[in-house]
């Protein structure tokens, strides 16, 4: 097998997260833990211009986090996203339902 | 997991290898397919399409029987495209029908993986097989002729 793993960095951002790297359902995990322990009551900001590669796994972590967001009274804003992040939104129609700027 | 170059002429190749049903090995599948579409001289595109559609049929086949090897088969036709196959061994819950490639909802947490590779792909089949269930995604080459570029998603 080749030496390879799917590799993600979530690191502080001034709004909220900035994640870099690739999201798949190896990694999605590791994003959703961030994300809840980052909820503060207050709208948080996910930088996406760092993730090189995104699946509906990873789509499904963004999802999920909306829908509790928006239940607490928050929103999640999706900020800058890679082509890779914007090709999968624009082909599941999730642009038109997430927060993005 | 060892590759096994089932075919390969001056049109194109055939390489199958298999791999255990854990998701640490998700990087490795993508980054076969990407290196065999990049050996067969396919376009960056075609490879990125190549590569969003074997992470999602890999994941499904993972998510099916976890833990349970699964078979990939790629093919390249030079100047045609590539099909992925992707063949879960084990048995595990049936196909969706093809009316079910999507989520319940715009919001619905699940159900974007069939529909993201049938967006991607010009022809998606998924069929129980006496070996399991198998997966094929056709992808051809964005400069071939139109009428040959049919999209399956509905």
């Amino acid at each position: 097998m080749s030496d390879q793993s799917s590799r993600i960095a979530i690191d502080a951002h001034d709004e909220g997260l900035r994640v870099t790297g690739v999201v798949d359902s190896h990694t999605a995990p590791q994003l959703m833990v961030a994300i809840q322990s980052n909820r503060t009551g207050k709208d948080l900001g996910l930088d996406l211009s760092a993730v090189e590669f995104i699946d509906s796994s990873g789509l499904r972590i963004l999802v999920n986090a909306h829908r509790e967001m928006e239940a607490a009274g928050n929103r999640l804003v999706l900020l800058s996203a890679s082509d890779a992040v914007a090709r999968l939104l624009d082909i599941t129609g999730l642009a038109d339902h997430l927060h993005t700027r | 997991m060892t590759a096994v170059v089932e075919a390969s002429d001056r049109l194109g190749s055939r390489v199958s290898a298999s791999y255990p049903g854990f998701d640490q090995v998700l990087a490795s599948v993508r980054h076969d397919i990407v290196g065999w579409c990049r050996d067969q001289g396919l376009s960056t595109v075609l490879t990125g399409r190549a590569e969003l559609v074997i992470s999602e049929l890999a994941s499904n086949a993972i998510q099916a029987s976890p833990g349970s090897a699964f078979e990939v088969v790629f093919e390249a036709r030079r100047p045609f495209g590539a099909r992925i196959a992707v063949t879960n061994t084990t048995a595990g819950p049936s196909p969706p029908p093809r009316r079910a490639w999507r989520p319940t909802g715009p919001l619905a947490v699940r159900g974007r993986g069939l529909l993201i590779v049938a967006a991607v792909a010009d022809e998606v089949i998924v069929d129980r097989a006496r070996s399991g269930l198998v997966t094929v995604a056709a992808l051809l080459n964005e400069h071939q002729p139109p009428v040959m570029r049919r999209r399956t998603a509905e």
